[in-house]
């Protein structure tokens, strides 16, 4: 009765048209048309938006695809298969991609040079992870490690990342960060404790949070709390008790309740003694990024560790060994009834939207719960979710007076069901889109560190606290949303947290400068490398405007604004601004040429295509 | 269609010595305002009076947890020793802190009287601007919901801050000044320009809280968001809005239909509402700040540049018709669970080098006694060592700077008589319990700043304030 009544509310409202026959009336005053039928449209339009949300990015054929699956065998079953097969497909690594295009460009990684002065080699784990995202074909693992990522937070700030000194086992260091984030993409198709265990041992979370070399207590030294807050605060439990589905318990005066105390912090800092890098002495601040943290037992506190103030608390008995006493916490957070609603929410606001309802969360949960936090099957849960899935909806419309279907109406959940797309997604699926190719080395798209460009870039969150709170709430009117149907009563838009006043003019002038250039000489983004002793390189990214050029010149305007509604916008235009657009744009061009980037330009940094 | 405003900069006039020499003199005349300004008649008589009532809060907020007792450490011999046994391999070196000795205090009823202590070795600017009279201290401050003894903390019966020793949570609860709750929507510093707007601003286009460090809450209010600069171009204008080719003009149309549509989903309605302040915002100040030139050198590093923006945005205070203006300026890397000493020595030359030179521009622009520089973060830490650095913790000092407007030379608030393991504020670790509530800190900011120490407003603003302060003399006593 109640969803009926939400669903009412919330679900139903009314977005975009798309139209569909050849000869309808458009509201601008003349005509869009496809041949498609209601059910290929509906289909397109239902793979674009999964699409969206389950890859860095794809091609108006890739969706075709999709949908042409769709056709066959039915929305939930065509996503169901494809998500399996995506799970099939070798996972890329991003170490050996950054590897392979190094010795692509000539590098000889045996050779004792200083390969970052003179080849700007750490740069490359960026133009790895950029490359990745955008041409490998397992996107869905690569989008959960990227998710991944943003919980189990670390970033290349360090100045040894930018080392070519070899480790105690001939690594260089600037390969550091690239064997972090391996972990996470390999993690990714395993369990959440066998992925907490990892990033616990890896000694670039170790570096980060400083657990590495973190020794038992002396005197009025005591052991660093660091690692042992955030492990609970940000990568498990969270600072509050939840319920299954991750509604906020309750005391009896009906406040808050912590999930544990400072002693709580203190006492697990205690677990975290001993460990320190490879092949290095107990101590010694050589990192050796490309093996597991070890432990030497004399520096480990061997005491007693009593827990048991946690919820799923244990004790852990005297004279534990180090490892096995970070299995026993790493299973003890598992367990925690917080964990699974904690870990999925943030999995589902990486993936469809940021302030999912109480049920979608428990749904995810359970499978966390009967999964031991297997990633894959959250993943497919929560994609598949109907929570996710029903929350877009399309209907016919049909002509009063030929009972012809002539259009697609489309519905969202709006406000309490969208997300704003993170920057990073949202270049990757531009690029995606327009096909972007370039002349560099094995076709790669090589693009560098794009923090100051678009505000958000792999490897540069600025703390462990992500580029953005899960929780941020958003300001004025947003914050003073009194939402329905919404986790914890509270509507929160993480990603705005990038939003400001100067961003959001830094990422419009950024989209702006490169599709003129694309336009002007075929490069959408130039990469020049060189100067003083360094090697000379340059890589230029292109895009293909001539698919859509050519709906333009078979189809005409609205037909165009119909697809990039779809594909670019994940239908989300209003009337009001597809007739706004289609004017402008109509009114303002020069020359047939102007119409395909002068429409790209006047919706991409509409609120309609970035908010999801 | 909202059209959007765009002037000719070759028609402003750019004789910006004058304005200069006038920003907070009152001597400055406003011929080009009425001109440029679509403004009511009210606002537009408000703007046209000359600002000699200004004044400007600034910010300095380090996020992570500045470690404050190596920022300002005791040096009675006595004290020295029990800082040394506590602090181990995270003490300075009593020579390296000899230069910057200080008094306490020069006031006989001060907690601090007859005590010497000493700046870290690298604020000798900051040291000086302490002994000239220009920079004061507020000893061990920290959220609270109410006064707090260590009986009743560990009691766990009375209402503490959420989330403690956490970043996230401190961060928050220092900036809403709602220490008890983790839905706080709107910061103390928002709620208070939200009061003072309709006297204090006449610019439609430009809010008085101004964020040098992307969207705040401090700034945020009820209904009031700050305008976010970019430290070195302070409010771009899109590329290409009001251009001439085909893109651009189709880019400029584009651009008025999203920014002044109305969307039923909310997200999107935010969304193009910054970006309509965002436009409106950046033509107006680019109109009033951009041909700014400050003598003053401030240095190049980000925290400089933040500074310097700061000042030439005071500068154009009349001209942007804002008799008052707050900034929040934030700087990270202060959470030195490791490597604190290199790492802090680092982080506060370059505060030294800021705030001096912030403080040079004030006296530059003839703003004494109207600009009040205040320092937040997160927590101090501990005072015992993890073996690399220190952990985060809970009262801590800091640093207030207004020349002509604070009380300097002295150190207000409690500076611990001991930092000894066990003393009398000592919860464990050396994380000590705050016996100055930030409500009492801003208090007195706020009270200084125009708002009156017993009205509702303060309530408002600050709404566990009554906990601390009955509103009558000053809170702590540190503005003049």
């Amino acid at each position: 009765m109640i969803q009926a009544r939400l669903r009412e509310i919330l679900f139903l409202l009314f977005i975009s048209i798309v139209y569909i026959d050849s000869h309808a009336e458009a509201p601008g005053g003349t005509l869009a048309a496809t041949n498609a039928s209601f059910d290929q449209i509906m289909a397109e339009a239902r793979a674009a938006r999964f699409l969206q949300q389950s890859t860095f990015g794809y091609t108006k054929t890739q969706a075709e695809q999709l949908a042409s699956r769709i056709i066959e065998v039915g929305q939930r079953a065509a996503f169901e298969q494809w998500i399996d097969g995506q799970f099939l497909l070798t996972p890329t690594l991003h170490l050996s991609t950054m590897r392979e295009m190094l010795v692509d460009d000539g590098v000889d990684l045996d050779d004792g040079e200083n390969h970052v002065s003179i080849y700007n080699a750490d740069d490359y784990r960026y133009h790895a992870w950029w490359d990745i995202a955008l041409n490998s074909p397992d996107q869905l693992t690569q989008r959960i490690a990227w998710a991944l990522a943003q919980i189990f937070v670390v970033n290349d700030f360090d100045s040894r990342y930018r080392s070519s000194d070899p480790d105690a086992f001939g690594v260089l260091r600037y390969f550091g960060a690239s064997y972090y984030y391996d972990t996470l993409v390999q993690g990714s198709s395993g369990s959440y404790p066998a992925l907490l265990e990892a990033v616990s041992k890896h000694p670039v979370m170790g570096e980060f949070l400083s657990h590495v070399n973190n020794r038992k207590a002396s005197g009025s030294r005591f052991p660093d709390e660091n690692f042992a807050r955030e492990i609970m605060q940000l990568f498990s439990i969270g600072i509050h008790e939840l319920a299954p589905n991750g509604e906020l318990l309750l005391d009896d005066s009906g406040g808050l309740i912590e999930t544990y105390s400072n002693a709580t912090i203190r006492t697990l800092a205690r677990v975290f003694t001993g460990w320190h890098y490879a092949g290095e002495s107990p101590g010694r601040n050589n990192p050796t990024w490309s093996q597991p943290m070890v432990v030497d037992p004399s520096r480990h506190d061997e005491d007693e560790k009593d827990l048991t103030d946690l919820r799923n608390g244990i004790l852990i008995p005297a004279a534990t060994a180090a490892e096995q006493e970070l299995t026993l916490v790493v299973n003890m957070l598992t367990g925690h009834p917080n964990t699974a609603p904690f870990i999925s929410r943030l999995l589902i606001q990486r993936f469809t939207m940021s302030s999912p309802p109480a049920a979608y969360v428990e749904e995810v949960a359970d499978v966390f719960r009967a999964t031991n936090g297997n990633f894959q099957a959250v993943v497919k849960t929560l994609l598949l979710s109907e929570h996710n899935l029903d929350n877009y909806e399309y209907q016919p419309i049909v002509s009063t007076r030929s009972g012809r279907t002539i259009g697609m109406q489309i519905f969202n959940g709006g406000t309490e069901r969208t997300r704003l797309i993170e920057p990073v997604i949202r270049l990757t699926q531009f690029l995606k889109l327009f096909n972007a190719s370039s002349d560099y080395t094995g076709g790669r798209i090589a693009l560098p560190n794009l923090e100051d460009d678009i505000g958000q870039s792999p490897y540069r969150s600025p703390t462990v606290f992500n580029f953005y709170s899960p929780f941020y709430p958003g300001i004025p009117p947003l914050s003073d949303y009194v939402p329905i149907d919404v986790v914890q009563d509270t509507l929160v838009v993480p990603e705005f947290e990038l939003v400001d006043t100067t961003t959001i003019i830094d990422s419009a002038d950024f989209y702006r400068e490169w599709i003129l250039d694309a336009l002007d000489d075929g490069n959408f983004f130039r990469l020049q490398y060189g100067g003083g002793n360094r090697v000379e390189r340059e890589m230029n990214v292109l895009l293909d405007f001539q698919p859509w050029q050519n709906i333009l010149d078979r189809q005409r305007m609205r037909a165009l604004l119909d697809q990039l509604n779809i594909h670019l916008c994940g239908g989300n235009f209003t009337q009001d601004f597809l007739r706004d657009v289609y004017r402008i744009v109509r009114s303002e061009a020069e020359s047939p040429s102007d119409y395909v980037p002068g429409t790209i330009l006047a919706i991409l940094e509409s609120p309609a295509c970035l908010v999801r | 269609m909202n059209e959007k405003k765009l002037f000719d900069q070759a028609t402003v006039d750019t004789n910006r010595r004058s304005v200069l020499k006038g920003a907070c003199a009152g001597m400055l005349t406003t011929p080009l305002l009425s001109q440029m300004l679509a403004m009511t008649t009210t606002r537009a008589a408000l703007a046209a009076e000359p600002q000699s009532d200004f004044k400007a809060l600034v910010c300095l907020f380090l996020f992570g947890g500045n470690d404050s007792h190596n920022m300002l450490a005791p040096m009675e011999p006595s004290e020295f020793a029990d800082y040394q046994t506590v602090r181990t391999n995270i003490a300075l070196p009593e020579v390296e802190l000899q230069p910057n000795l200080i008094f306490g205090s020069s006031n006989p009823a001060s907690p601090q009287f007859g005590r010497r202590f000493a700046f870290h070795p690298s604020l000798p600017k900051v040291t000086d601007l302490y002994r000239s009279g220009s920079l004061a201290v507020v000893g061990n401050v920290g959220t609270l919901v109410q006064p707090l003894t260590i009986a009743q903390y560990e009691s766990n019966q009375y209402p503490k801050p959420v989330g403690l020793f956490s970043h996230s949570s401190h961060q928050r609860n220092w900036q809403t000044a709602m220490p008890q709750s983790r839905d706080a929507l709107s910061g103390w510093a928002g709620r208070m320009a939200e009061i003072l707007s309709d006297t204090a601003n006449s610019n439609p286009a430009l809010s008085i809280n101004y964020s040098i460090d992307g969207e705040n809450l401090m700034l945020t209010g009820d209904q009031l968001v700050p305008f976010v600069l970019n430290r070195g171009s302070g409010a771009r204008l899109m590329d290409g809005y009001g251009g001439n080719s085909v893109l651009d003009r189709i880019l400029t149309r584009a651009t008025d239909s999203i920014t002044s549509a109305t969307y039923a989903n909310l997200l999107q309605q935010s969304y193009a509402q910054t970006k309509d302040r965002a436009i409106d915002g950046a033509i107006e100040y680019n109109l009033r700040v951009n041909e700014i030139e400050l003598a003053t050198q401030f240095p190049s590093t980000g925290l400089g540049q933040e500074f310097e923006r700061a000042a030439k945005t005071i500068a154009a205070q009349a001209a942007l018709g804002q008799s008052r203006q707050l900034f929040f300026i934030g700087d990270g890397n202060w959470d030195n669970h490791q490597n604190l000493l290199t790492t802090q020595q680092r982080n506060l030359e370059e505060v030294d080098d800021a705030l001096k030179a912030f403080h040079d521009a004030v006296i530059e622009l003839g703003c004494q006694g109207q600009v009040t520089t205040f320092l937040a973060s997160d927590f101090a830490r501990t005072l015992t060592s993890n073996g690399r650095g220190s952990d985060h913790a809970w009262g801590g000092n800091m640093l207030v700077m207004g020349p002509g407007a604070v009380n300097g030379g002295e150190i207000y608030g409690e500076y611990p008589i001991t930092l000894a393991t066990g003393g009398p504020l000592d919860i464990g670790r050396g994380r000590l319990l705050p016996t100055v509530s930030t409500d009492q800190y801003y208090g007195e900011l706020a009270s200084w700043f125009g708002v009156s120490g017993s009205s509702v407003e303060m309530e408002q603003i600050l709404p566990n304030v009554r906990n601390f302060w009955d509103g009558t003399n000053q809170p702590i006593g540190f503005m003049a």
